[in-house]
């Protein structure tokens, strides 16, 4: 019996092992975000990835919304269509316009998935499932949104909370007074979490203005990928006494906009 | 008959002689323009910025006035100029946030006697701008746009309006 359950914890352990071995891709896309009709170059960082690191060229294999013509090839001798460009060790891109690279109508299109391989995906040659968001073409309002939608670490952006909007209980019917706004690089923290009052728009919409570099006295050559927002007030228990509330936690990723 | 006729072909006749080739005249400077006119203390007065991306797609939220935001307009920039081209610059911010980075340093322009584009410079570090009508010089005002791009689609442009004494 002891044998089994050893026997059954190895194989066990092997399958999570090599099931690590194809996780770990970090993928950004240019712009941060992106409709159908926008184009975007998509980059996949495999230097986590065990069986990947390392290895070149590496390939797309996509499979929704479709798997465009001329296909993707076979597991074991990927189309040369599918080629991605080599952008740095171990980061490899890809740029399309997903209506023209699929072929199929904006509406089609709420996301798209792919991994991505060696020439021969052979011995799990390949990364996990990836999966990106794509925006709709008409405007969709949200409980949390940046004016301008798309920016930097160098602009002028305006956080915006529209209870309206809220999906949870709490931040539909909290009274919203500060936010904590925080810089990131990847994991890393840049600067240090700040809390500012907000200002009431009216209507349950409740923002704050900011500049980044002054906002978190940040050195010149600061590099930042994504600001973290949570915005806090009181909200009222089941008795109607006052208690601490807060938004859950909203990302704003952060393009890389340069002045022409 | 014969009078159409004869209607039509002075008609054509006219038509033919009224064609005269114009001669192209020579450029010739905005007389609102003139590097005397850039030159002194702007001070900022109105700022607004705009979504790029939301105006090409159609969507709300398309421009924001930021003028009574964050003492915007504390800031002053000072054109300086130096055996009568462009020189030095001091930009004072106030209590604004240095949003042009810079705060001393040379101004530039593409063309001094039609400049379209003005670059604060200080160093490898540049703020580029496109400069507004000339006609709003004569008024003492100077308006200056910047536009940030995301690869080569423009995704927010600020404009910064300035007054002179």
């Amino acid at each position: 019996m002891k044998k089994i359950i050893f026997l059954i914890f190895c194989l066990f352990s092997l399958a999570l092992s090599a099931r690590s071995q194809t996780s770990g891709a970090v993928v950004t896309t240019i712009p941060s975000s992106f409709t159908a009709e926008d184009v975007v170059k998509i980059i996949v960082d495999v230097s986590a990835v065990g069986n990947l690191a390392g290895k070149e060229p590496l390939y797309l294999w996509t499979f929704t919304p479709n798997n465009p013509p001329p296909g993707n090839g076979d597991w074991t001798n990927s189309n040369e269509v599918r080629r991605m460009t080599k952008e740095a060790t171990n980061k490899w891109s890809v740029t399309f316009k997903p209506t023209d690279y699929y072929g199929v109508a904006p509406s089609e299109i709420t996301r798209i998935q792919f991994l991505v391989k060696a020439k021969d995906g052979t011995g799990d040659q390949k990364t996990n499932d990836i999966t990106l968001n794509v925006d709709p073409l008409i405007y969709v309002p949200v409980v949390f949104r940046t004016f301008p939608k798309f920016v930097g670490v160098n602009e002028i952006i305006t956080a915006y909370l529209d209870q309206n909007y809220a999906t949870d209980v709490v931040t539909e019917r909290m009274l919203p007074a500060t936010v904590e706004i925080s810089l990131f690089n990847g994991a890393i923290q840049v600067g240090t979490t700040q809390s500012v009052n907000l200002k009431n728009e009216g209507n349950k919409v409740w923002s704050y203005i900011f500049f980044p570099p002054a906002f978190f006295n940040l050195s010149a050559n600061a590099v930042a990928d994504r600001l973290k927002f949570k915005f806090k007030g009181t909200g009222r228990d089941g008795g109607g006494n006052i208690i601490p509330a807060e938004s859950p936690l909203f990302e704003k990723a952060l393009d890389d906009l340069i002045s022409k | 008959m014969k009078k159409i006729t004869t209607i039509l072909a002075i008609s054509a006749l006219l038509v033919f002689a009224g064609c005269k080739p114009e001669s192209i005249k020579d450029y010739q400077a905005n007389s609102a323009y003139s590097l005397d006119a850039l030159q002194g203390q702007w001070k900022l007065m109105k700022v607004t910025q705009t979504d790029e991306d939301s105006k090409r797609k159609l969507f709300p939220y398309k421009t924001l006035d930021l003028t009574t935001s964050m003492n915007l307009t504390d800031i002053a920039i000072n054109l300086n100029l130096a055996s009568a081209v462009p020189a030095t610059f001091t930009a004072a911010y106030g209590n604004a946030p240095k949003i042009f980075k810079l705060t001393t340093g040379n101004w530039k322009l593409d063309d001094n006697s039609k400049p379209g584009k003005l670059w604060l410079i200080n160093g490898t570090d540049t703020a580029k701008f496109t400069i507004g009508s000339y006609n709003q010089l004569a008024s003492k005002k100077l308006v200056l746009k910047q536009v940030k791009y995301l690869g080569t689609a423009a995704m927010i442009t600020y404009e910064y309006e300035f007054s002179k004494n």
